[in-house]
């Protein structure tokens, strides 16, 4: 057993321990993820988040880019891969009177990466594509009354991915990928309703979407080499969801009569659509040393129908920069020194409550660690802002700490030596 | 030294996610701006209810532990008289070697602490011998015995006594027995009498007595306790004190002059029960009505009336409970039924009824089971909130959640009819009253309540 497999065991004991059904319950805590399809995770995950998820036109050579199916030809050929990060997530939310503090763990994301043939990448993997969870208190009036009533309304789940990843590299400067992805999640609402402190008038109604779609992304990749050290590189995506089916269903229990409060409800979400997604990017290679990358993307929300029947949503929009150092070592062959790096990025949400744009920035900072033969460990910062206080809505303020893996040599390699 | 690094950071995300994992119980109010549920709770009390007064054909007063004995007026209601019926027993028999001199019998009565009426007043006592046997009805399943029973009773008084009651400061009544009887009674303990050899014999003869007062509808209607004294060689002290008793006093002649008392104790106490008569042409009610007829509450004043004893019952109907329907598919949080007693009709001396009950009924006003609730399985009782200063914020509220989410998930709505009583006991023991204010009572409005949740969708 090599060090490195040591590790990833280590890894899944942590990661299952703490989070036992893995992906299939994503951990959120925020408010605004009651809304919509819940909290979208951006595309740059892993190393990238130290880049502020900037990749679309990067071509990375010791972590996967999720970020485009065709960044993904100049990693280490005939050596598989497997990438595992996790996050935890500090959240600090404030309205107008008061503040509140969350905090999120979580296996963020799992997949193996191989290289069959020279210029051909395949990869599978699983990771979340949205994630709902919130808890909030109200207290209500009662219709022809002047008493009131505290409900709690929760929601939880969200949509994963299993995902089948494609890159080939035809010719020297073009890149084309491709991946298929199926999208499928539960998505659990929850009211409860006291009334008064008896433990007995409590009625609680559950109602449960359970969402499938495929989705299929393409992605480009051209590069412009500008001297010898130093190369321009330009970069689109495009992700297309289809197939959406969803069905619903609703149960009322009454804490009094012991059980189901009326007949459950099961029906199937007629017209469900997510959304199309689009992005496109630049990168600057720059002395073999920098890495700079620009992206912007979005997904046209204003056209998705949702299974609450959810129609106002805007379209996303998400601008990120981001840069990469690595310090070349001086003699050939020796340890490559750790990569440095840093971003920024802004959002303009597909939220728009009360005409108030819920708007997202992001400031990153990371560090990635080469491994030995291929792959690295990253470990980033980010600190986000969301939303505003105005108009009854939520500041939130996040500490998110991503680590990352990419290692060789795990499932696929034969030992040589033993 | 980078795997070490690895190593520590896993140890420092371990601590962290652990850290992350409690869960902290508040009060989440972030988010309830814009937060929207599917559900609402909506209050419905303007459900309309149509009330009446039932008159019980009768009811059952033996074995209820209580002599009721007097009579009682009350402006609304009118008169309310009880003689109670009740047997002694003899237990042993006295050394018929000795020489006895006997003294005096009195009986003597433990007051319960129920009363109803003006206990200032000094009522005339009776106290007959009964002619008859005391038994139930052959056809009566139950062997009971009813308000309305009755049975021959000398008409000439054994005893007659002037006393003004004291139902709780006193012990005890006492009520002095003719000599003639104690002589008759002494004969038997000491195995004198041919004709009585056992207590079949005895109680053959002396079927039993019954008190009552007369001639004085104004005063006060007093209850005593009737507890059958059981022998209990265990516990010999095991307790006659409750029991009306008919203490023997006489002296034993011997060397010295010994005073001594023998009790003659209640016997058959299933076979104790309470005549109740009552006169209503004092009040607007009818003295006797069948019961299969309701009284609507429009007739009497937007009142309904209720009365332990004399059987009156007010009865409640909600006529268009489906209606609730009409507003949408939802849940019962919370249904009351509020009822409030009518002013003037009670008073810190004449206390409201604590605790009422419900039971079911039908169209003819057949008294069925009590309404339960289904989480503790106990029959549902009223909770009385009484304002005896101003009578005005007095009322007493029914939970009955249970009975009507049955009712909308049974859709048996032609069966919703309920009859408001005391528990069994209290009605059939006492004759405790309480008049509460209809539907469309003005300032007394009988009204239900529901909180009801409703799931837009």
């Amino acid at each position: 057993m090599t060090k490195n497999t040591l590790f990833i065991y280590i890894f899944y004991v942590l990661s299952v321990a703490v989070s036992p059904s893995l992906l299939a319950q994503n951990n959120t805590s925020s408010p605004y993820s009651s809304l919509g399809i819940g909290d979208i995770k951006p595309n740059g995950i892993g190393a990238l988040q130290g880049m502020g998820g900037t990749g679309i036109a990067l071509s990375p050579r010791t972590y996967y880019n999720y970020t485009n199916p065709a960044g993904n030809n100049a990693l280490p050929q005939k050596v598989s891969l497997t990438d595992i990060g996790l996050f935890y997530k500090q959240t600090s939310g404030s309205d107008t009177e008061t503040t509140q503090k969350n905090q999120d763990f979580n296996l963020n994301y799992f997949s193996l990466i191989f290289s069959p043939k020279p210029n051909y990448t395949l990869s599978f993997g699983l990771r979340p594509y949205s994630s709902i969870g919130y808890e909030v208190d109200i207290l209500s009036g009662i219709e022809g009354s002047n008493e009131q009533y505290q409900s709690r309304y929760s929601g939880q789940g969200g949509l994963n991915m299993v995902f089948w990843s494609n890159a080939i590299q035809l010719g020297e400067r073009l890149s084309l990928g491709a991946t298929m992805s199926f999208m499928w999640g539960q998505i659990t609402t929850q009211e409860e309703l006291f009334l008064g402190t008896s433990s007995s008038n409590i009625v609680t109604s559950d109602y449960t979407y359970n969402v499938a779609s495929l989705k299929a992304d393409l992605g480009i990749q051209y590069a412009i080499p500008l001297g010898e050290k130093n190369e321009l590189r330009l970069g689109a995506v495009v992700e297309q969801p289809f197939g959406s089916r969803g069905v619903y269903s609703e149960l009322i229990f009454s804490a009094r009569q012991g059980g189901l409060a009326l007949d459950p409800e099961f029906e199937e979400i007629p017209s469900l659509r997510l959304p199309l997604g689009w992005g496109a990017g630049i990168g600057l290679r720059l002395d073999n040393t920098w890495n700079i990358g620009l992206d912007v993307s979005g997904q046209n929300w204003s056209d998705a129908i949702l299974w609450d029947g959810t129609d106002e949503l805007s379209n996303s929009l998400r601008v990120s920069a981001g840069v990469e150092y690595q310090r070349q070592p001086k003699v050939f062959g020796k340890k490559r020194p750790p990569v440095l790096r840093a971003g920024l990025s802004y959002t303009d949400s597909y939220l728009e409550i009360r005409q108030i744009p819920i708007e997202e920035y992001g400031f990153t900072a990371g560090i990635g660690i080469p491994t030995r033969g291929a792959g690295s460990i990253n470990l980033s910062y980010e600190f986000q802002l969301r939303g505003t206080t105005e108009k009854g809505l939520i500041e939130e303020q996040s500490h998110v700490i991503s680590l990352s893996a990419t290692l060789a040599d795990l499932w696929f390699r034969k030992r040589k030596i033993d | 030294m980078k795997n070490r690094y690895i190593s520590l950071l896993c140890i420092l995300l371990l601590g962290i996610g652990g850290w992350a994992c409690q869960d902290e119980d508040t009060f989440w109010d972030l988010g309830t701006d814009f937060i929207n549920g599917n559900a609402r709770v909506i209050l419905i009390d303007s459900l309309p209810l149509t009330a009446s007064t039932v008159f019980l054909d009768s009811l059952s007063t033996s074995g209820t532990g209580q002599i009721l004995a007097g009579s009682f007026t009350d402006d609304l209601l009118g008169t309310v008289s009880s003689q109670s019926y009740f047997q002694f027993k003899y237990e042993l028999n006295l050394d018929s070697d000795l020489t006895y001199v006997i003294d005096s019998m009195v009986m003597i009565l433990q007051y319960s602490g129920y009363y109803e009426g003006d206990t200032s007043i000094a009522q005339k006592f009776m106290v007959h011998r009964v002619l008859e046997d005391i038994e139930a009805d052959k056809d009566d399943e139950f062997g009971l015995l009813y308000n309305v029973s009755s049975f021959e009773y000398d008409e000439i008084p054994l005893v007659e006594k002037f006393i003004r009651p004291f139902p709780t400061l006193d012990q005890e009544m006492r009520i002095p027995l003719p000599q003639i009887l104690a002589e008759e009674w002494f004969q038997v303990l000491l195995n004198e009498n041919d004709d009585i050899e056992s207590l079949d014999d005895f109680l053959d003869i002396y079927k039993g007595f019954v008190l009552r007062t007369e001639g004085f509808p104004d005063g006060s209607l007093l209850g005593f306790s009737a507890q059958e004294a059981f022998n209990d060689p265990e516990n010999p002290t095991n307790d006659a004190s409750s029991s009306p008793l008919i203490r023997l006093y006489y002296r034993e002649i011997g060397s010295t002059s010994e005073e001594k008392t023998y009790d003659f104790r209640l016997t058959n106490s299933t076979l104790q029960f309470n005549q109740i008569q009552v006169d209503r042409s004092k009040g607007f009610l009818p003295t006797r009505r069948d019961q299969e007829e309701d009284i609507s509450s429009l007739l009497t004043e937007r009142q309904v009336f209720l009365q332990a004893g004399t059987a009156l019952m007010p009865k409640i109907i909600i006529p268009k409970l489906e209606s609730i329907l009409e507003i949408g598919k939802g849940v019962v949080l919370n249904a009351e039924i509020v009822i409030e007693p009518v002013k003037g009709t009670y008073s810190n001396r004449d206390p409201l009824p604590s605790n009422l009950v419900l039971y079911r009924t039908n169209r003819n006003n057949e008294v069925g089971s009590l309404l339960t609730d289904n989480f503790s399985n106990a029959s549902i009782t009223s909770s009385l909130s009484a304002d005896y200063l101003y009578q005005e914020e007095s009322e007493y509220r029914f939970p009955v959640t249970d009975y009507i989410t049955s009712i909308l998930n049974t859709d048996e709505f032609q069966d919703n009819q309920l009859l408001i009583g005391l528990s069994s006991s209290e009605f059939r023991s006492s004759v405790q009253s309480v008049i509460l204010g209809g539907p469309n009572n003005k300032s007394h409005q009988m009204k239900l309540e529901i909180y009801y949740s409703v799931n837009d969708d």
